[in-house]
């Protein structure tokens, strides 16, 4: 079973090749774009 | 719940306008956020004004928060179990939703980022406002910075260490209220067992001593100042640091005026403490903005990436020391093998400051030379505090000459007030080495051709807006015109190899230009212009204080030249 940072791992790659494509995001994109940036943000002070 | 909500209601109808500071980064920028918006309390009691924080940094503060806030939203990323597989997207999704509805009832007027960090980035864009200040993400996934004071912070703060201005004062800037002096008087704690609070821990490594340093200026504080205590403090991951430092066999004979409390307090709690204390000692943490907050006096070691002029306790006469270390301060990601800044500062020189300040004596230009040997004072920066056009100020008091980075820090400090507040600062001219002569020649050079080449830059946006009002605009001379700016962008980048201490305005002008107004060409060329234009105006100020502060080590060198001698 995944965690929910590996599964943002993947919506962030999906939404990375939406940009690629030139296309513009949802809403809902950039709320995947947060929760993955927070997820990383987590892991980090968590190492530190 | 109703009776709450209908009280909450109406005091929503008695404010006028709302405003949201997004500030989810550490408690310190926190408590530097409610030092900013203490102005804005005062000035403008009628608007409502609400923070978005992170909880694991603001709830250990809502004791202050609630005090400056009307409502504070706690974004709990601990719950969204990122690491955990019962955590899901459509779970954290929900949840984060479920948060934005909250805020969305708000009905915002503006809404101000002052992390700069890109999930905060993110979650303005998830936010609707009326007018969105600092940066955000657009659908197009590219960072939005719309104000000039955000645009400034972006391009100096996170890019180098010639930011002149306290984090203070530029998030008092970007929210849009006119700096006031805090209160300028230190508290005297009428105490007659002097209390220090000590906090020898930092976030990182490379800010914060070695156990044994601290070892020796615990020592001899307790000697020199038989009446004091020492309250070591710090969070609970720092237990262990504490125990290394006070078990020490030295300090066992002073082992009942040291107490450690390291770990074993809420912040509340510490905050108590500091503001019965007599003096703050320790590195660059939110122990000293705490202690600011309660206007104890503050002495801050500053080491590694600790920038002095962006984080020192916001307050009158608060003094730091910092190395003169070649590479301080340096970058979190640069590798250090030896941190040579940590051998810079000599605790003599704490230990004389701390008794200074135990005696309610005044640290200055007169008593720093007196009281301290020059072999010590070689190899440190002592900067002291005051506030000048209501702007927080750090004067170098180490001696006569400034290194070079404080000289542009005063010059940046000029120019950006000037053009961007609108407000004339004035600080007397430095004392030049032949060293830094040099350097300012050799940015005088520097200035004059980011001055040509944003001539050049008003130019070619010209020819494009005058191409496109013809009766036939050519697309060819269009695209040529716009060549040109994009190479003219690039030589202003090139200048740097020779100038690097121009990074601020060439950085600046970049942001801006990423940030152009408009959706259409006229409207995005005419935006282009007042770029090309503030830069030559800002290059224009840089060589008069350049030219007018070479000019004036001339004269004091009694070779005084005309002015069109100066640059040779």
């Amino acid at each position: 079973m995944n965690t929910l940072n590996e599964d943002l791992i993947k919506e962030y790659e999906r939404i990375k090749k939406l940009m690629t494509n030139g296309e513009s995001l949802k809403i809902d994109d950039l709320k995947i774009l947060l929760l993955a940036q927070l997820a990383e943000e987590d892991s980090n002070e968590r190492h530190q | 719940m109703n009776v709450i909500n209908k009280k909450n209601q109406q005091e929503m109808q008695l404010k006028t306008h709302t405003l949201a500071i997004i500030q989810i980064t550490r408690i310190g920028d926190l408590i530097q956020t409610v030092q900013a918006v203490t102005d804005l309390r005062k000035l403008h009691s009628n608007y409502r004004l609400v923070l978005i924080a992170r909880t694991q940094f603001a709830k250990p503060l809502q004791f202050i928060l609630d005090q400056y806030f009307d409502k504070v939203y706690y974004l709990d990323t601990g719950s969204l179990n990122f690491n955990s597989p019962t955590g899901s997207i459509k779970n954290a999704v929900n949840s984060l939703d479920h948060f934005l509805d909250e805020i969305k009832n708000e009905n915002i007027d503006a809404l101000i980022n002052l992390s700069f960090s890109n999930s905060s980035s993110y979650l303005a864009s998830c936010i609707s406002a009326k007018h969105k200040i600092g940066a955000y993400f657009d659908l197009n996934n590219k960072q939005q910075i719309n104000d000039k004071w955000s645009q400034m912070l972006f391009s100096t703060v996170m890019r180098g260490s010639l930011n002149p201005y306290s984090l203070v004062d530029l998030f008092k800037n970007i929210i849009g209220v006119k700096p006031l002096s805090p209160k300028t008087t230190l508290k005297t704690i009428p105490a007659t067992i002097p209390n220090i609070i000590m906090y020898p821990f930092a976030s990182s490594e490379r800010k914060v001593w070695k156990a044994e340093k601290w070892v020796e200026i615990i020592y001899k504080t307790l000697k020199d100042n038989t009446k004091c205590t020492i309250t070591l403090v710090g969070a609970k991951n720092e237990i262990l640091k504490s125990q290394i430092i006070v078990e020490n066999p030295l300090l066992k004979q002073f082992s009942a005026r040291i107490i450690n409390i390291t770990g074993k307090t809420t912040i509340e709690e510490l905050s108590n403490h500091i503001a019965s204390s007599k003096l703050f000692v320790g590195h660059d943490s939110m122990v000293g903005h705490l202690a600011a907050f309660h206007c104890i006096p503050t002495l801050t070691i500053a080491l590694g990436n600790v920038r002095p002029q962006e984080t020192t306790p916001y307050q009158s006469n608060a003094i730091t020391l910092s190395p003169r270390t070649k590479c301080f301060p340096c970058f979190p990601s640069d590798s250090c093998a030896y941190t040579q800044c940590h051998h810079d500062i000599p605790y003599q020189i704490v230990n004389n400051i701390i008794k200074n300040l135990l005696e309610d004596g005044v640290v200055d230009k007169e008593w720093i030379q007196k009281s301290n040997s020059n072999f010590h004072l070689s190899s440190v920066n002592i900067y002291k505090s005051h506030f000048q056009n209501e702007y927080f100020n750090l004067e170098n008091l180490s001696d006569g000459s400034s290194e070079i980075q404080d000289l542009f820090r005063t010059f940046y400090k000029i120019t950006w007030s000037f053009v961007l507040g609108d407000l004339e600062d004035n600080f007397p001219f430095p004392k030049l080495t032949p060293s830094t002569h040099k350097e300012l020649l050799d940015a005088l050079n520097g200035l004059q051709h980011l001055f040509e080449l944003s001539e050049f830059g008003q130019k070619y946006s010209k020819y494009i807006l005058e191409e496109i009002s013809s009766q036939t605009p050519s697309i060819i001379k269009i695209k040529e015109f716009s060549k040109k700016i994009d190479e003219i962008d690039n030589l202003q980048v090139m200048v740097l190899k020779t100038a690097p201490l121009l990074g601020p305005i060439v950085d600046y002008a970049k942001v801006r230009k990423g940030n152009l107004f408009g959706d259409n060409i006229v409207k995005l060329t005419e935006s282009s212009y007042y770029c090309f234009e503030e830069s030559a105006q800002i290059t224009r100020i840089m060589y008069e204080l350049l030219q007018n502060t070479i000019a004036e080590y001339k004269i004091s060198q009694g070779k005084s030249k005309s002015n069109g001698d100066l640059n040779k």
